[in-house]
C-alpha cells in the first residue's frame, strides 16, 4: 500500500485544500500538507473512534468520528467538523452525485419541539431575522428567524403542534 | 434511618442522591417516564417504576403515582432532588398525609418561600433587604405599565411561580413591555401552570451571589457560605463559584447571619438557598429563597467538605446538626460547569439526540455528576443539562487552570455540548479578573462575534492544523482496510494470517461493533 492517495479536504473556511498521504513500510503515513509541508505520523486507534497522533514527538489526542465523508475530530477539547473526500469521491462530487440543494423558500425546524406560537400570517412581507415562530424544547423558548427577505407563502406548522428536526416550518417566497 | 428512600426526579441529581444512599446503605427507588427507560439513574436504583409517558406532566409530576409507588414500595421516604415537585408544598402535604418522609422543607415552608410576593413581604417583615418591586401579582397590561413607567426602566418581568430563568425577561423600553407580559405569562402557564407575574426593578450591573442553608428539626441553622453565580445566559446560570471572588469577609459574614434570620423566619428545615444581587458597592438585596437542594450544591460541597444530600437524609430521619456555625470551615475554591446539550455556535439552540460517545473527565480535585453515558438518549421532553463539571483548587486561580484541564479531557460525540465555550469563559479577562456581573456572558459574546469576524479576515491559522491531518489519516486506514477487504484473499477464513488478513478481520468486526451499537 506504498502508493500516494490524494485527499480533499474542507472545514469551517469553505475552501477545498488537498492532501497526500502515503502508508510508510513501518505501517506510520507520510502526510504532505496543501502548503508543501511534509509531516510522518505515526498513528494508532486505541478503540473505535479513537486516534492517536505522534508526529516530531508531539503527541495528539484525537476523537475522530465519522458519517461518510464528514468527519467530527476533536483535540484538547476543541471540535472541528472536517469534510474529507477521497479521488473516487471528489470525481463522484464533481459528476454532480449527491450534491446538496442551494437554500430554497422553505425554513425547516432545527430542533425537535413543539410550536408554542406563530408570529406571522400567511400573505405577510417579512424580513431575515425577523421571529416567525416560537418553538419549546428542553423547556426553552427558541425564537426561529426568517432566513431571507420575501412574502410567507404557506405555514407547514401551526401553534400547538409538536415538530422533528427537518420539518418544514414555513415558505417564503421572494 | 430511613431503609428505602425513592427519588422522584431524573438525569443528574437522581444520580447523585442514588450514591448519597449507597453510601449510607439505603436502598434507592427510582422512577422514570417511558422516555427514560434506558436513563443512568434507571440503571443505577435498587427497584425502578415507570410513572407514564415522557411529558413530565404526565409522568414526574403525577404525585398521586409517584405517592402510590412510594408505598407499594415500602419506601419512608421521598427525595425530590431540584424542579418538579421539589418545591411543591400540596405534594409535601400529601407524603405527610400518607406518612411519607418528604426530604425537604415542611410545606408551610414551601408556600412561605414559593409564592414569591409573599416571601418578600416575609421577609420585609423579618428586616431583610429586597430590591424595589411590586408585591402583589399583576394581571393586567395597563397596570404593569403604570408601576414599570413609576419604577423607571430597565425593569424584569417575573413568573411569581417561576425559577431558572423561566418566565422572566427584562425590558428596557416601554414599547417592549406589553410583549415581555405576555410572553412571560405564556411561559409560566405552560411551565408552572400559574400565570401570574410580578414586575421589579432591574438592578444594574448586579452579581448574584446566594447563601446555602442548613436547617435541623431541633432548631439549629448554619450557613456554609456563598456561591457566585452570575455568570448567566438568559437568567440561566452556566457557570459557578465559590467563594465569591470579590466579596468582603465582612459582608460575606452579614450575609450569612441575614440568611440564617431568614430561614428562621418562615421555620426552615433542611438544604435551601437563599438568592441575593449583590452591587458593585457590596449592597445586597434578597431575591428569593429556593426551598430546595441546588443544581450548584457540589461547590459547596467541594469547599466545605460537607455531602448536602447525607445532611439531607440525616435531619429528614430527625437527626441533629452534628456542628455548629463555628465548625463550618471553608477551604480552596470551586468551580461547577453546567454541561448543556445545546450549540453555542448556532445561537445556543438545544441538541437533543443521540449521544454516541462520552468520556468523561478525571484526575486531582475533578468531579462528574452526569446522567448520562455513551449511546444513551438526550430526549426533547426534559432540561437540556446533561452533567455538572466541578473542579476543586487550592485558590481561583488554580480552579481555573484545573476547570481547563478537565475541559479539554471532555470528549462528547453525537451532540453538540457547550464545553469548548466553557473552555472560552473560564480564558476571558473578565472571568479571570472575577469582578465579572450578570451581564458578563451576553457583553462576552457581543466581543466573540467580532473577534471571530476579525479572525475570519485575519486568516490566522497554525501552521499545521492536527485536527485535518487526524481527519485525513482517518479516511485513509478506512480507505486502506476497504482495500484489503476487496483484494480477493476472503476464501482462505482462519488459515494462518498475513498482516493483511488480521488487519481485514479486525476491520470487519469493528464494523459489526459499529452496527451493534448504532456509532
Amino acid at each position: 500500500m506504498n502508493r500516494q492517495t490524494s485527499y480533499f479536504v474542507t472545514s469551517e473556511t469553505g475552501e477545498e485544500r488537498r492532501f497526500e498521504v502515503e502508508t510508510l513500510a513501518d505501517g506510520r503515513y507520510r502526510v504532505r500538507t496543501p502548503e508543501g509541508k511534509v509531516l510522518e505520523v505515526d498513528a494508532f486507534s486505541a478503540q473505535p473512534g479513537q486516534l492517536h497522533l505522534l508526529s516530531e514527538n508531539r503527541s495528539l489526542d484525537a476523537d475522530v468520528r465519522s458519517e461518510g465523508s464528514e468527519y467530527q475530530v476533536q483535540i484538547s477539547g476543541q471540535v472541528r467538523e472536517i469534510s474529507v473526500l477521497n479521488e473516487r469521491q471528489k470525481r463522484m462530487q464533481a459528476a454532480g452525485v449527491g450534491v446538496k440543494k442551494a437554500a430554497g423558500p422553505q425554513l425547516t425546524s432545527p430542533m425537535a419541539g413543539k410550536i408554542v406560537a406563530v408570529m406571522a400570517s400567511a400573505g405577510a412581507e417579512v424580513k431575515e431575522g425577523q421571529t416567525i415562530v416560537i418553538i419549546e424544547a428542553m423547556k426553552m423558548e427558541n425564537d426561529i428567524k426568517a432566513h431571507r427577505d420575501g412574502v410567507i407563502e404557506s405555514f407547514g406548522v401551526a401553534e400547538g403542534q409538536l415538530v422533528e428536526v427537518g420539518d418544514v416550518l414555513v415558505t417564503i417566497e421572494d | 434511618m430511613f431503609t428505602k428512600v425513592l427519588i422522584a426526579n431524573r438525569g443528574e441529581i437522581a444520580v447523585r442522591i442514588i450514591r448519597s444512599l449507597k453510601e449510607l446503605g439505603i436502598r434507592s427507588v427510582a422512577v422514570y417516564s417511558e422516555a427514560d427507560r434506558r436513563a443512568l439513574h434507571v440503571r443505577m436504583a435498587d427497584e425502578a417504576y415507570c410513572v407514564g409517558p415522557a411529558p413530565s406532566a404526565e409522568s414526574y409530576l403525577k404525585s398521586d403515582v409517584i405517592l402510590e409507588i412510594a408505598k407499594k414500595s415500602g419506601a419512608q421516604a421521598i427525595h425530590p432532588g431540584y424542579g418538579f415537585l421539589s418545591e411543591n408544598a400540596e405534594f409535601a402535604t400529601q407524603c405527610a398525609e400518607a406518612g411519607i418522609v418528604f426530604i425537604g422543607p415542611p410545606p408551610a415552608a414551601i408556600d412561605a418561600m414559593g409564592e414569591k410576593t409573599r416571601a418578600r413581604q416575609l421577609m420585609l417583615e423579618a428586616g431583610v433587604p429586597l430590591v424595589p418591586g411590586t408585591q402583589e401579582a399583576i394581571e393586567d397590561v395597563a397596570v404593569i405599565k403604570k408601576l414599570a413607567d413609576e419604577m423607571g426602566f430597565p425593569v424584569l418581568v417575573k413568573a411569581a411561580a417561576g425559577g431558572g430563568g423561566k418566565g422572566m425577561r427584562r425590558v428596557d423600553r416601554p414599547e417592549d413591555l406589553e410583549a415581555a407580559f405576555v410572553g412571560a405569562r405564556r411561559e409560566a402557564l405552560s411551565a408552572f401552570g400559574n400565570g401570574a407575574v410580578y414586575l421589579e426593578k432591574y438592578v444594574v450591573h448586579p452579581k448574584h451571589v446566594e447563601i446555602q442553608v442548613l436547617a435541623d428539626t431541633h432548631g439549629n441553622v448554619v450557613h456554609l457560605f456563598e456561591r457566585d453565580c452570575s455568570v448567566q445566559r438568559r437568567h440561566q446560570k452556566i457557570i459557578e463559584e465559590a467563594p465569591c471572588p470579590v466579596l468582603s469577609e465582612e459582608v460575606r459574614q452579614k450575609m450569612g447571619a441575614v440568611a440564617v434570620k431568614a430561614a428562621k423566619a418562615v421555620g426552615y428545615v433542611g438544604a435551601g438557598t437563599l438568592e441575593f444581587l449583590l452591587d458593585a458597592d457590596q449592597n445586597f438585596y434578597f431575591l428569593e429563597m429556593n426551598t430546595r437542594l441546588q443544581v450548584e450544591h457540589p461547590i459547596t460541597e467541594m469547599i466545605t467538605g460537607l455531602d448536602l444530600v447525607r445532611w439531607q437524609l440525616k435531619i429528614a430521619a430527625g437527626e441533629r446538626l452534628s456542628f455548629g456555625q463555628e465548625d463550618v470551615k471553608r477551604r480552596g475554591a470551586a468551580i461547577e460547569c453546567r454541561i448543556y446539550a445545546e450549540d453555542p455556535d448556532g445561537g445556543f439552540m438545544p441538541c437533543p439526540g443521540e449521544l454516541k460517545y462520552v468520556q468523561e473527565p478525571a484526575g486531582p480535585g475533578v468531579r462528574v455528576d452526569s446522567g448520562v453515558y455513551s449511546g444513551s438518549e438526550v430526549t426533547v421532553f426534559y432540561d437540556p443539562m446533561i452533567a455538572k463539571l466541578i473542579v476543586w483548587g487550592e485558590d481561583r486561580e488554580h480552579a481555573i487552570a484545573r476547570m481547563r484541564r478537565a475541559l479539554r479531557e471532555y470528549v462528547v460525540y453525537g451532540i453538540k455540548t457547550n464545553v469548548a465555550f466553557h473552555d472560552e469563559v473560564l480564558a476571558d479577562e473578565g472571568f479571570v479578573r472575577g469582578d465579572y456581573d450578570t451581564e458578563f456572558v451576553p457583553v462576552m459574546l457581543a466581543a466573540r462575534e467580532a473577534a471571530a469576524a476579525e479572525e475570519n479576515q485575519a486568516g490566522a491559522q497554525e501552521d499545521v492544523d492536527f485536527a485535518e491531518i487526524a481527519a485525513v489519516i482517518a479516511a485513509h486506514r478506512r480507505d486502506e482496510a476497504i482495500a484489503l477487504a476487496g483484494s480477493g484473499t476472503s476464501a482462505s477464513g482462519q488459515a494462518a494470517a498475513s498482516d493483511g488478513q488480521s488487519e481485514k478481520s479486525r476491520w470487519k468486526s469493528l464494523g459489526r461493533f459499529r452496527q451493534l451499537n448504532h456509532l
